[in-house]
């Protein structure tokens, strides 16, 4: 596994140096313009945000590319060449976009903290005034669950893609026939379990496992697919 | 070597090394290539070259001693046999080949004295 | 005695069937061809071995183990298709090939990269199609398993690789493995080939014996193919 995770990334090297060279670019900027000003500007942070959210849509966007690409083109990937299951295969692949993922927020996350006491040095006295806030935990509870959906939501894409490829690969228009099966998949997931969901304060552990689970078993069936029906 | 595509490649083979033999290109008790190194070379089959090394081996050509190698015989006698049954083959076709012209065996000898006597 | 067993294998329904009750069982030690106009199934009979394409009906063994992913640890197989994504060095498919099978032998890859004159560390997308190739069967040939399959080893390769790459299966043969190539040009396989398997539109409609064949009928593979295509 450790194996495919490491022959993974090096396919992401470069967006990664895209990327790299974006936030320096900014850094550059932020470090002219907090030089040049007298007073503090804050709409410099504004772009600062947008261009972190640019680069988590980039980066959601180019992962799932690679991955139908990986999987529809005729060019056949070495990956499905192995002795691997197909289990072991999408979850490296599931691992490889949550590592990189997650190291994507931190370290965008950090850079913006970074920037914004660099900024205005006076962010440290609100950072710590929220953080004895009540709002807190309601947001670190929100933090975990987008995070355990964005998961949830890229199995949902994979199990899409290689259902589209077992049995619909006759059909056009590939990308439309996956948001499709995707819209069907995910409101089949829906019926059957969002249904008890109420409010944010009855967030629980017991969600957060559900949710997993149900991504483990998206994966676990994609892989079934990928050894028992699929044509590569 | 160039093999014809429509005789079994082993008998090509064997006609080849039994010519080597004795024309003393290999000579009495010398050592063959290893089934794959002739393979190799030729560019033929591993297999096809065991066959030719044991067809030999069956007609007292050569001789295999385990681990070793294959090895030509050194008993002369034999190998002067060699040649003279592939003259005698060599012979005999050409005589079958004339025949199929209808050119009798008398004619056929009439032809090779004029050839003779040219050269 | 025999590895891969293959029992009325079908893939595809009604009248475009890619394999059509398609049943072989292979020896050890024998270099098979595998022989037939384009679209007769010879690729996806190999991939079908391999595990990449599933039947639709009929069973496959290796060594009494059904094919699956499992079964690739003891089959190499060489695809015609483009296997390596851009952005790559030859050094790290190496590295990722050599960690993923423990057959692999690092030893023996460098070896014919350099006969090749293939270089380490560059990028395979510079690579031309001849290269490509080249590293293709490469990669098939510095694997240890018993049993070998080459989807048209030849193709767009220069003289001098052909060359080396025949001598190199012609070497890698042994009493333990199987080869299987599939071959259009059949001139350069013919000496190396032992039998021979002709399919059409998925069927398997002649199984022969190449020596018997030449002694009992003093014809060349050759014309035996125009003869078995010839409508």
């Amino acid at each position: 596994m450790f194996n495919l995770i490491k022959f993974e990334m090096l396919k992401l090297k470069k967006m990664f140096s895209i990327l790299g060279v974006l936030f320096v670019l900014m850094q550059v900027f932020i470090i002219y313009k907090t030089s040049i000003l007298t007073t503090i500007d804050i709409n410099v942070m504004g772009n600062g945000i947008l261009l972190i959210f640019i680069s988590y849509v980039i980066f959601i966007f180019s992962s799932l590319l690679a991955f139908s690409k990986d999987i529809n083109s005729t060019d056949r990937s070495v990956v499905f060449m192995t002795p691997y299951s197909g289990f072991t295969i999408v979850s490296s692949k599931f691992l490889t976009i949550i590592i990189s993922g997650t190291t994507l927020v931190l370290t965008t996350f950090l850079w913006f903290i970074a920037n914004a006491y660099y900024v205005d040095p006076r962010i440290e006295f609100r950072i710590t005034e929220y953080m004895q806030n009540g709002a807190f935990i309601s947001a670190i509870k929100i933090l975990i669950l987008s995070f355990v959906s964005i998961g949830s939501f890229f199995a949902l894409v994979f199990l899409s893609i290689i259902i589209t490829k077992t049995f619909l690969s006759k059909l056009k228009f590939k990308t439309l026939i996956v948001i499709i099966v995707m819209s069907i998949l995910s409101k089949i997931f829906n019926l059957i379990f969002w249904d008890n969901l109420s409010d944010i304060s009855s967030l629980n552990v017991g969600i957060y496992i559900i949710i997993a689970s149900i991504t483990m078993f998206m994966l676990w069936i994609s892989g079934w697919l990928i050894d028992n029906k699929t044509d590569f | 070597m160039e093999f014809k595509k429509n005789i079994p490649i082993y008998l090509q083979i064997m006609d080849k090394l039994k010519q080597d033999i004795s024309l003393k290109t290999l000579k009495p008790g010398e050592k063959l290539m290893s089934t794959r190194e002739l393979a190799v070379e030729l560019k033929v089959n591993p297999n096809t070259v065991s066959r030719v090394y044991k067809e030999l081996e069956s007609e007292n050509i050569v001789f295999t001693k385990r681990g070793m190698g294959t090895f030509v015989v050194e008993d002369e006698s034999i190998l002067k046999n060699i040649k003279n049954k592939m003259a005698n083959d060599i012979t005999v076709k050409f005589i079958c080949d004339m025949r199929d012209l209808n050119i009798s065996t008398k004619e056929a000898i009439k032809m090779l004295k004029e050839i003779e006597e040219e050269k | 005695m025999e590895n891969l067993i293959i029992n009325n294998l079908t893939k595809g329904y009604f009248k475009k069937k890619a394999l059509n009750n398609f049943s072989y069982s292979f020896k050890k030690g024998i270099v098979y061809g595998l022989i037939g106009p384009n679209g007769s199934g010879k690729t996806t009979l190999m991939k079908t071995i391999y595990g990449l394409v599933k039947p639709t009906k009929g069973t496959l063994s290796m060594n009494h183990s059904k094919i699956s992913y499992k079964t690739r640890k003891n089959i190499a197989f060489m695809p015609t298709e483009d296997i390596f994504m851009p952005n790559l060095m030859v050094s790290d498919v190496l590295k990722f090939y050599n960690n993923t099978f423990e057959d692999f032998s690092l030893e023996k890859a460098h070896q014919i990269l350099e006969n090749m004159k293939l270089p380490l560390d560059e990028k395979i997308e510079t690579f031309s199609t001849g290269m490509k190739m080249r590293l293709k069967v490469t990669l098939c040939l510095s694997r240890n398993v018993e049993f070998y399959m080459f989807d048209e080893p030849l193709n767009g390769i220069d003289v001098i690789s052909k060359d080396l790459i025949k001598n190199t299966i012609i070497s890698m043969t042994t009493e333990n493995s199987t080869i299987v190539i599939s071959s259009h040009a059949l001139n350069e396989m013919e000496l190396i080939l032992e039998q021979v398997l002709f399919l059409n539109e998925g069927s398997l409609i002649r199984d022969i014996n190449l020596e018997e064949f030449r002694g009992a009928e003093n014809k060349s593979l050759e014309s035996l193919y125009w003869e078995v295509y010839n409508v």
